[in-house]
């Protein structure tokens, strides 16, 4: 028996004693989402669980908008998209990963979005609305969790008009799938006030450049966004 | 993780750092998350402009060399703020400030440095600045309000080239214009030990002024600051009309 293989064996029972350690996901890198979604639909292809109150804000936006007078849009007048609906749009972005943080860093209206690590979300109540809420992000695994709350009520899920409240809680779940060479963010919304029970939706990305040099881009009344069908 | 199991197979006593966990923040007060770098070339972490300027001068406090054109429009924009309609710009609009204008800024700035890029995030009207490290600036750029910044190390000078600005923006507040000639040059490097950036601006147009001229700007080091959400767009009292002009609210 070759002397190597009781080594082997103590390193194998070292190993095996040692907290199990998943790699931390290396997200940094140029992201883009292949085709726009203007809909958001659950992971499994269908229209949200609106309660009644969800519903009938919906309609009344989709009927807004089929009527040519969108409502409720902000985007329009270059207020913010905010979070899911920042990602829903065929522009690039970056997730630039640190010890202390991860920042996502958009070309579309030039937001970043600075998620802290390793903290925990406040309650709503100590919080002042914002936009893109309050995100915080911790790797679970192989996967960066990154959660949000603390929403104001100026903007919609998706450009279809899904509503959300104040009481919204947005839970992203990004990680490679197909070999890295894709992104995926599996993103949950909380949200009582407009919908029956939590849900999830899936967005996957293709991986970029990652020498793109992202454009500047400068929202005008008369933005590139409006235009896209 | 992983990082810690390397040193863990190496000697068993540095076994005992990787389970040390910290235990997360209770969730009160934010905790500080950045240390000061003794590399003079690490510029990471949360920045804020020293004071607030709202006039660019030469570093003798002078103004700057202007030619006819450039006092010219100097003059008319220091005497429609006088008479209650300051004409307004890119910042009024919401657009990207310019540069050097939005260098003046009194707001923080987050700089990130990864291999190739170094980022800076504007709280203000949450612009981001992309300088491109050790390459040339493209043939032919797209103009742009912030136009296009390439960088490279002088010693522990950060050097930043910027050209490819549009002229929808002016030099600063007060008055100070620029053409699409406007050439940046800015020398970044840390001072104080550490505790702050000093921004040594060289300002090139030829269309407004006579030679370049200097200006500078300081950034303090400031590990409990946090970007906060900074939306132009909302509940903005100075829009300007159709015609371009802003009246003061």
């Amino acid at each position: 028996m070759s002397p190597k293989i009781p080594l082997l064996a103590a390193l194998l029972a070292l190993v095996s004693t040692l907290p199990a350690a998943a790699a931390t996901p290396d997200l940094f890198q140029v992201w883009k989402l292949p085709k726009a979604i203007w809909t958001l639909k659950t992971a499994d292809g269908k229209t949200p669980p609106l309660n009644a109150a969800g519903k009938a804000l919906y309609e009344r936006r989709l009927a807004a908008r089929a009527a040519g007078k969108p409502i409720d849009d902000g985007v329009m007048s270059c207020l913010p998209h905010g979070y899911p609906r920042l990602l829903l749009s065929p522009y690039p972005f970056r997730i630039y990963q640190k010890p202390q943080f991860v920042a996502f860093v958009h070309e579309l209206h030039h937001v970043h979005r600075i998620a802290y690590l390793g903290e925990k979300n406040e309650p709503v109540e100590s919080l002042d609305p914002a936009y893109m809420g309050y995100p915080v992000a911790n790797y679970e695994g192989d996967r960066l969790v990154v959660t949000s709350n603390g929403f104001n009520e100026k903007t919609t899920l998706d450009r279809s008009g899904l509503p959300h409240g104040a009481g919204l809680k947005l839970t992203e779940s990004w990680g490679l799938i197909d070999g890295g060479k894709r992104l995926e963010a599996v993103v949950t919304i909380e949200d009582a006030q407009y919908y029956e029970k939590p849900w999830t939706a899936r967005v996957v990305f293709d991986k970029g450049d990652p020498d793109t040099q992202f454009a500047e881009y400068a929202c005008t009344d008369t933005n590139p966004e409006a235009k896209m069908k | 993780m992983r990082y810690g199991m390397t040193r863990c197979l190496g000697a068993a006593i540095a076994c005992v750092g990787i389970l040390l966990l910290q235990a997360p923040a209770s969730g009160a007060a934010e905790k500080q998350v950045f240390t000061k770098s003794a590399d003079p070339r690490n510029f990471e972490g949360v920045w804020w402009t020293r004071g607030y300027d709202r006039t660019y001068r030469q570093l003798d406090k002078s103004l700057p060399p202007f030619n006819a054109a450039g006092k010219a429009e100097w003059e008319r924009h220091v005497a429609a703020e006088k008479a209650g309609n300051p004409i307004g710009d890119a910042p009024t609009r919401c657009y990207p400030h310019g540069i050097p204008r939005m260098m003046a800024s009194p707001y923080p700035i987050q700089i990130i440095q990864t291999p190739g890029l170094l980022t800076m995030l504007h709280e203000v009207g949450h612009n981001i600045r992309y300088i491109y490290m050790d390459q040339p600036h493209p043939k032919n750029p797209k103009r742009s309000f912030l136009g296009h910044s390439v960088g490279h190390w002088e010693g522990d000078t950060l050097v930043v080239d910027t050209i490819a600005f549009n002229d929808r923006t002016r030099i600063d507040e007060e008055g100070i214009v620029h053409s699409l000639k406007l050439h940046m040059v800015e020398r970044f490097r840390k001072i104080d030990n550490g505790n702050a950036i000093e921004n040594l601006m060289t300002i090139e147009d030829p269309e407004y002024f006579t030679q370049p001229w200097q200006a500078r700007r300081t950034y303090i080091w400031r590990p409990d600051v946090r970007l906060a959400e900074y939306i132009c767009e909302e509940n903005n009292r100075n829009e300007p009309d159709a015609q371009g002009i802003t009246t003061a609210k």
